[in-house]
């Protein structure tokens, strides 16, 4: 019968010991099976220190170029054999945001870290992880999906985002981000969240450009508002002059402070006749930002 | 893991399906030589010794040597001859960068030793180490040693937390006091000593139904490939 807590005291006083505040600990106490358990964690300690475990190394075939090893070395895995690296391009050509890079992750791979493509897109890292043995797209929508990718964020800050994809027709995929994996607070309920898939599972391409959008946005200009000059706005002006005045009485009237109250209270048909007149003047081209302000503060001053 | 058949004129390691084996030596040859070269370095920098030799370049000879070496000479298993390569060629680029210095108070020239054999300079004017290596451990025992270690590690990383793994990290390999981590943290020197013994107790337990973790590694002999090969 074990018992972890005499084991994780034992531990404790070893690194006590190497702090140098302490004895080495006795294992006399414990039973035959907890003092191999805390002899084998003691000698674990001992063969680990002096290991670098966030070092990378380089891969096979950077070590052996230019060597007679080098061709004879078999290719690196996993390139997954229901995906290929030119079945993946082909499914990403329609994503319409820039150029897309898409390589083999080797540095992930020699670091012993499951990430099979490396794609650069739209100024962002995102990492493929194929699932082969997953049973289908519906495997994606558990938090495991989530424990997949959290060991590439540990290993590499700079990823923006894991794609998960199992390789059916579609490449369904879900991206996972690096808050996606972590305990998190939750607003405004204050709750605490754990893992999660936030987004839907969705064919590669569709995936891919969804999450771009969510962290780079690329904004479409507003276009401009033409409007014929000579016949003055297709809109009545006075309606929506009315209109919003209206509204800032409601808003007035529901103020707490007393000048607000006051000064959006008294708006009325005087204030939107005039607005309407400058809307017309302004669609015309006969009244300029300058203009609009001047006429404006008159309004106001007369009021 | 036994040795595959070798295919006509193919090192035995580069053969089909040996790849994930020899990526594995590569990897335990690696923290071999990072644990002799010493932690020298930042985290985006590699290890360089003076004359320009980096963990990278010593690795790189170390392989080549273990692809060099001729398998029928072989009377040991890859993994043990790949722990003593890389164990000589760290301990030569030592050797190289120091060859020539002299301690500036005895005047002495600087040799590097094994621990087994280190020799206490205080009173003496014998040669005094710089480098007390690792020593003594059967290479065999080292490779499932240090694999073992890259097992856990990578259990760390799937398993734990960012806060969990940082004290692990720190703690296990990095071999800081549990005071200076805690700083870091924000927490008691004791009670990162309480989450180190959890976590390493947690991660013993996964490491357990990991295969990957009891991996042993044996020498087949000439007769049993031959056997296997009818």
């Amino acid at each position: 019968m074990t018992n972890n807590t005499e084991v994780e005291a034992v531990i404790q006083q070893y690194l006590r010991h190497l702090d140098g505040e302490g004895e080495m600990p006795s294992l006399d106490h414990l039973s035959s099976e907890d003092r191999e358990r805390a002899q084998e964690l003691m000698d674990s300690l001992q063969v680990a220190r002096g290991m670098e475990p966030e070092a990378s190394r380089p891969s096979l075939e950077q070590l052996l170029v230019d060597t007679k090893y080098f061709e004879s070395l078999s290719p690196s895995h996993p390139v997954s054999e229901g995906v290929s690296i030119d079945e993946l391009r082909e499914h990403l050509a329609s994503l319409q945001r820039g150029p897309i890079r898409v390589e083999v992750d080797e540095l992930a791979q020699s670091a012993g870290v499951r990430s099979n493509y490396l794609i650069f897109v739209a100024g962002h890292r995102l990492r493929i992880q194929v699932r082969d043995e997953l049973s289908g797209s519906d495997a994606l929508r558990s938090p495991d999906a989530v424990v997949m990718a959290s060991p590439v964020f540990g290993r590499f800050h700079d990823t923006a985002g894991v794609v998960v994809l199992v390789p059916d027709e579609d490449l369904s995929s879900v991206v996972i981000d690096p808050f996606d994996s972590e305990y998190c607070i939750e607003t405004p309920t204050g709750k605490l969240k754990g893992p999660r898939v936030p987004r839907p599972v969705l064919p590669i391409a569709d995936a891919i450009l969804s999450f771009l959008d969510e962290i780079a946005p690329v904004f479409e200009a507003i276009p401009r508002l033409d409007f014929d000059s000579a016949a003055g706005p297709s809109f009545d002006a006075g309606t929506i002059a009315r209109h919003a005045i209206s509204v800032l009485v409601d808003n007035g009237r529901r103020a707490r402070i007393a000048a607000k109250k006051a000064a959006w209270g008294a708006l009325g048909e005087r204030e939107a006749d005039a607005i309407a007149d400058l809307i017309i003047a302004a669609s015309r081209g006969e009244a300029d930002d300058a203009t609009v302000d001047d006429r404006l503060r008159e309004l106001a001053e007369a009021t | 893991m036994t040795e595959p058949n070798a295919d006509r004129g193919r090192h035995p390691l580069l053969a089909d399906g040996e790849r994930e084996r020899l990526e594995t030596i590569v990897d335990v040859m690696h923290q071999v030589i990072l644990k002799i070269l010493g932690h020298q370095r930042r985290e985006d920098e590699e290890r360089v010794l003076v004359g320009g030799a980096s963990a990278d370049d010593v690795l790189q000879e170390s392989l080549i040597a273990l692809l060099g070496y001729s398998p029928s000479k072989l009377k040991e298993s890859w993994e043990r001859l790949a722990v003593r390569i890389a164990r000589n060629k760290a301990i030569d680029a030592i050797r190289s960068a120091t060859r020539g210095r002299r301690d500036p108070v005895t005047g002495n020239e600087i040799q590097v030793v094994p621990l087994d054999r280190a020799v206490s300079s205080s009173g003496s004017e014998g040669p005094r180490p710089i480098e007390l290596l690792p020593g003594g451990r059967d290479p065999e025992a080292e490779f499932t040693a240090i694999h073992q270690e890259l097992v856990l590690r990578d259990l760390a990383r799937d398993h734990l937390d960012d806060r969990e793994r940082r004290i692990f990290f720190e703690i296990h390999y990095r071999g800081r006091s549990r005071a200076d981590v805690g700083r870091e943290v924000g927490l008691t020197g004791a009670r990162v000593g309480q989450i180190y013994a959890e976590i390493t107790l947690r991660l013993r337990d996964l490491a357990r139904e990991d295969p990957l973790y009891s991996a042993t590694w044996e020498h087949e002999t000439d007769e049993e490939i031959r056997r296997d090969d009818t």
